[in-house]
């Protein structure tokens, strides 16, 4: 992205505690209308960011600057954004009109315009018939909406969410999925949106942040993120796949696997030197899967499980050497049987490669 | 014995043990009432009821100079040591890290040090320091030492569920630190905070040794009841002992009361 579209500006980034990095030269443009994930495993060092960002917390070094003003060293309460919990932590002690009237009543707006915000806000989120009700007298997803609302009704520079599904039951995190980003589109304001649900991450967002060991990983659009990782990392941590271990023939054109008698063409456009050790990481739905009996060449397994996963079923194969590799093949009425033998291939195009512990 | 009947007397056993240590628990102070409310408060059984003890105490000006100072030695300590135990709460619990432990133990610990032993100390310490005579201020200081470790055990107690990003929800939402505090945490943590306040205002009311060794000549009620003693129990120390009784019943009742209209607005 072209600096002149940067909207939320992290410019080199770090946080230390003592030692501890816990957030590494991390730099990071975002643009008006954008849904960003940042993603990342607990531990990451995402979560300090969000904070970063927030204000809660302050960088070592580096600066953050939203719509080109520097607000590195602005409290959290000047900085005119909205935030989403995981825990909701809506204030107890107040019904949910006086919750979502909070951040107005903060920037002293008068009671015309909180009036109308609350109305606005209850109407898209439907909430209009709990606005008396206290936060214990709600449900998990009825108390996400009000989190979401309290976020939202002052129009905040920016909206950064915080895990904000993982209390959510599974149904009810896939519909918010779609409403969140609903909201994203129609406000038009950059929703920040932290989690460790690589499924949250791509279902919702423009792009994706990977975030590891405090540093920035990854930077792209989902679907790259999805197809093409840049490193081992990425290709292990987003989307579900198997990792091979290879050599590359000594005439340069093939990858040999390791453990298994098998071998596939090296793609053309990736530059390794025969005898290079490799990582093959191939996601679990791009599998090729052949009774053994009508030859061909792969590794050989047997299918010692089936799982049905709504249109999706889930092979469990087990290799001859005791690995066991999941496969995802759309449902059919004649599945491949238990204890079938079976042949496991991939298209060259369809496996990541990388020198191996790189 | 069939099961049925046998089920039946160990309860009717169990509720007679309820109330005989309710008995043993209450006996005294409903004596008391009846003592200050009988024309013979020696033997006031069968009770005859008059006000005489009352009046009495009314018309009685050392008793009614107690009672003030009693009242401000009490609500000072009660405020100074609830603010101190809150600041230490708040340290404790937010900022204590690994060593959370070892700093509530080192605030609760003067708790077990004697009040003679306390009052004593602070007598000689002040003076040495200050060579500051005992006065009020002096028995204010060394009563909210005493109730300092009270004050921190129970706020600690009924803060350690606070979750503290509650105050960072409300700043995120706009809020500065001071209002945050006085919209959010003050009005999740009153119970805590009453109960702190109620506690040690009751404490340094009823605390005979502390004051009695920092006050020097001026009278609280717990010392004047003490030297009345001396001269023969007299029925307005009665009617004086049901009066404080009222008065802290009468706390913690509406404490409780406080604490069940939060639960239902929760």
């Amino acid at each position: 992205m072209r600096q002149s579209d940067s909207y939320i500006r992290i410019d080199n980034v770090s946080r230390r505690y003592g030692a501890v990095k816990a957030l590494d030269s991390v730099t990071l443009d975002i643009a008006k209308e954008e849904f960003i994930a940042i993603l990342g495993p607990s531990g990451s060092g995402k979560s300090t960011l969000l904070r970063l960002i927030a204000g809660l917390d302050r960088p070592t070094e580096g600066h953050i600057s939203f719509e080109g003003k520097d607000v590195t060293g602005l409290p959290p309460h000047k900085r005119g954004i909205g935030m989403v919990f995981q825990e909701f932590l809506l204030f107890p002690h107040r019904t949910v009109r006086e919750n979502l009237a909070f951040p107005l009543r903060m920037r002293r707006e008068p009671q015309t315009v909180i009036d109308e915000r609350l109305e606005w806000v209850a109407g898209v989120l439907s909430l209009t018939a709990l606005l008396d009700r206290y936060p214990s007298q709600l449900s998990g997803g009825q108390q996400q909406r009000v989190a979401l609302g309290r976020g939202l009704i002052a129009r905040p520079t920016l909206l950064l969410l915080d895990e904000p599904l993982a209390n959510l039951d599974r149904e009810l995190r896939q519909e918010m999925e779609v409403e969140i980003r609903r909201y994203q589109k129609q406000l038009g304001i950059p929703f920040i949106y932290v989690t460790h649900n690589q499924e949250e991450a791509l279902s919702m967002s423009d792009r994706i942040a990977v975030i590891h060991n405090g540093r920035l990983e990854a930077l792209d659009v989902r679907q790259a993120i999805y197809d093409s990782p840049p490193t081992p990392f990425v290709a292990r941590f987003v989307g579900k796949s198997t990792k091979f271990q290879g050599t590359v023939t000594p005439d340069g054109k093939t990858v040999r696997l390791a453990r298994y008698d098998h071998e596939f063409p090296l793609p053309p456009q990736e530059k390794f030197q025969p005898g290079d050790a490799l990582d093959v990481f191939v996601k679990n739905e791009r599998f090729d899967l052949s009774p053994k009996s009508e030859g061909g060449s792969g590794i050989v397994c047997t299918v010692s499980d089936i799982v049905l996963r709504g249109p999706f079923l889930e092979y469990i194969l087990e290799t001859d050497r005791g690995d066991t590799v999941i496969v995802v093949k759309p449902k059919r009425n004649d599945p491949l049987p238990i204890q079938e033998r079976v042949l496991l291939s991939w298209a060259p195009s369809d496996c990541h490669i990388f020198k191996a512990g790189s | 014995m069939s099961p049925h009947v046998s089920d039946a007397i160990a309860k009717w056993l169990l509720a007679a043990f309820v109330i005989l240590v309710f008995a043993f628990l209450y006996m005294p102070i409903v004596h008391i009432l009846f003592a200050s409310l009988s024309s013979r408060p020696n033997f006031p059984y069968p009770p005859e009821f008059n006000f005489a003890s009352y009046v009495r105490l009314s018309n009685n000006t050392v008793y009614q100079s107690a009672f003030l100072n009693s009242l401000l030695l009490a609500s000072c300590t009660a405020v100074l040591s609830t603010v101190l135990g809150f600041l230490a709460t708040i340290g404790v619990l937010r900022f204590g890290g690994r060593r959370a432990l070892f700093y509530a133990i080192l605030f609760a610990a003067p708790l077990f040090v004697s009040e003679i032993m306390l009052g004593i100390s602070s007598m000689a310490l002040y003076y040495l320091l200050f060579e500051l005579q005992g006065n009020m201020v002096t028995a204010i200081i060394a009563n909210a030492v005493h109730c300092f470790s009270f004050c921190f055990l129970i706020m600690a107690a009924m803060l350690y569920k606070y979750d503290w990003r509650m105050n960072e929800a409300a700043i995120v939402c706009g809020a500065s630190p001071v209002r945050s505090f006085l919209e959010i945490m003050l009005p999740i943590t009153w119970p805590a905070i009453m109960g702190s306040l109620i506690t040690a205002f009751v404490l340094s009311l009823n605390g005979l040794d502390i004051s009695f060794y920092l006050l020097g000549a001026t009278p609280t009620m717990p010392s004047v009841a003490w030297g009345a003693l001396r001269y023969g129990v007299k029925p307005e120390l009665y009617a004086l002992s049901t009066l404080i009784n009222l008065v802290v019943f009468g706390l913690v009742l509406g404490l409780l009361v406080s604490i069940r209209l939060k639960r239902k607005d929760a």
